[in-house]
């Protein structure tokens, strides 16, 4: 993943409602998978990038069952 | 069911039946999930109040964690989830967070996320709303749950949140009259243990503490609740110096109830011998003496008779040849079937 990537993802999942359910589990573990990388390709450009990501990504789920999807995983975890 | 999509209710029903038994093998994971959940807290304005119960049983038993980065970032999400809740709410999270508590490790060994500075502050919210607003099942489970983290804590890590336990611990029993016996007898459990693990920590509370086990030791509605007060009686005499204040009213406790409520005073009075040992003064010793031998004088219901030659004679060495004067004597001049039983109890500890 590049800083654009991350960047972008942050800006489609504001946009993208009750769609953003289906693709959750998808997005957020590509996500989580950077930071949790503890190689040196992983620069802090794009961690503060991939951070930003997940924060818009959280505060963007708007219903039950995006909601339920993202406890589901979290709990999972 | 006409091909609806499963309600909300049966995927929280999956959920906790799926997802709480595991957790996820590696670390980082664990972690990410504890500190995606944090993030979610502060930034979400979702009503995830549907899924607390599952992440307080979550968050709480990954303090347990091998992994420090685990139970750091689990106890820091539990406090983030505890400050979003309203305090309305916290209550109805008391039952589950005292059973999770309660098996997460074992007790009398620290678990390593509670025993993080001020770690403890995370559970005060829940357990105080539990104790001083909740319903009898919530208090009684609020009492435990201290219990159960006295027994989970280093003592380092526990000291600063002993007086915001032990004053509302207190200030319930004291209004304890109003409550069934299972929450007196949580509420006196909690105490007993707090004793028992941090004796010089609740030393302030020592007095209110006494008070509060005598008056339980009177308890007209269950002996359960009696035989508990009796008990913690006896381990708080184990630090005090001055004790015959207490022997004295405890005899007193003795002579003036019915034979069942006062077979605890005797109870009482047998712990607290054997807790004070010779901080018992001569004259204290002397009273309980006087007590079993009246016992022998008329006749008393078998609990208080039983407990008479059972408990007191054995702490008082000297007694014994007295007893067993007093004994046949007694058994003599009543022949009815009662006393043979009270007489050969009384024989064997006399041989013993």
């Amino acid at each position: 993943m590049t800083v654009f990537n991350a960047r972008a993802l942050a800006s489609l999942v504001t946009v993208a409602g009750s769609a953003l359910s289906k693709r959750l589990t998808v997005v957020l573990t590509a996500l989580v998978k950077i930071t949790e990388s503890t190689d040196d390709s992983t620069d802090d450009g794009l961690r503060t990038a991939v951070d930003e990501a997940v924060q818009a990504l959280l505060s963007s789920i708007s219903d039950a069952e995006g909601l339920n999807t993202l406890m589901l995983l979290l709990l999972g975890w | 069911m006409d091909g609806e999509p499963l309600s909300v209710g049966i995927k929280v029903l999956l959920l906790i039946a799926i997802c709480n038994r595991v957790k996820h093998d590696a670390p980082e994971r664990r972690v990410s999930g504890s500190k995606l959940f944090k993030i979610f807290c502060e930034v979400s304005e979702l009503d995830a109040s549907l899924y607390r119960i599952d992440w307080v049983r979550q968050l709480v038993s990954s303090m347990d964690d091998s992994v420090e980065a685990v139970y750091v970032t689990a106890w820091n999400a539990f406090d983030t989830l505890v400050k979003s809740i309203p305090k309305d709410d916290l209550d109805a999270l008391v039952v589950p967070l005292r059973r999770t508590i309660e098996s997460t490790g074992v007790p009398g060994v620290p678990v390593p996320g509670f025993s993080l500075p001020k770690a403890i502050s995370a559970f005060v919210p829940i357990i105080i709303a539990g104790l001083t607003t909740g319903s009898n099942e919530q208090r009684e489970n609020a009492a435990y749950a201290i219990s159960d983290l006295v027994e989970r804590t280093s003592e380092d890590a526990i000291k600063p949140f002993v007086v915001p336990f032990t004053g509302p611990l207190i200030r319930v029993a004291t209004q304890a009259g109003t409550f069934p016996p299972a929450v007196k007898t949580a509420l006196l459990c909690a105490m007993e243990t707090m004793l028992l693990r941090i004796p010089a920590l609740v030393k302030p509370f020592f007095p209110q503490l006494q008070r509060t086990f005598v008056k339980s030791t009177s308890d007209p509605a269950s002996v359960v609740v009696r035989t508990k007060a009796a008990q913690a009686l006896g381990e708080l005499m184990k630090y005090q110096l001055r004790v015959d204040p207490v022997v004295t009213e405890l005899i007193a406790g003795a002579k003036s109830n019915n034979d069942v409520v006062a077979g605890s005073f005797v109870l009482a009075l047998s712990y607290v011998i054997k807790g004070a040992r010779e901080n018992v003064g001569e004259k204290a010793r002397e009273a309980s003496l006087e007590l079993v031998s009246d016992a022998f004088k008329e006749l008393h219901d078998g609990y208080f008779s039983n407990l008479c030659c059972a408990y007191l004679p054995p702490l008082i060495p000297r007694f014994r040849i007295l007893f067993a004067i007093h004994c046949c004597s007694f058994c003599r001049s009543l022949s009815i079937r009662e006393p043979y039983g009270f007489c050969y109890q009384a024989c064997i500890i006399v041989a013993r």
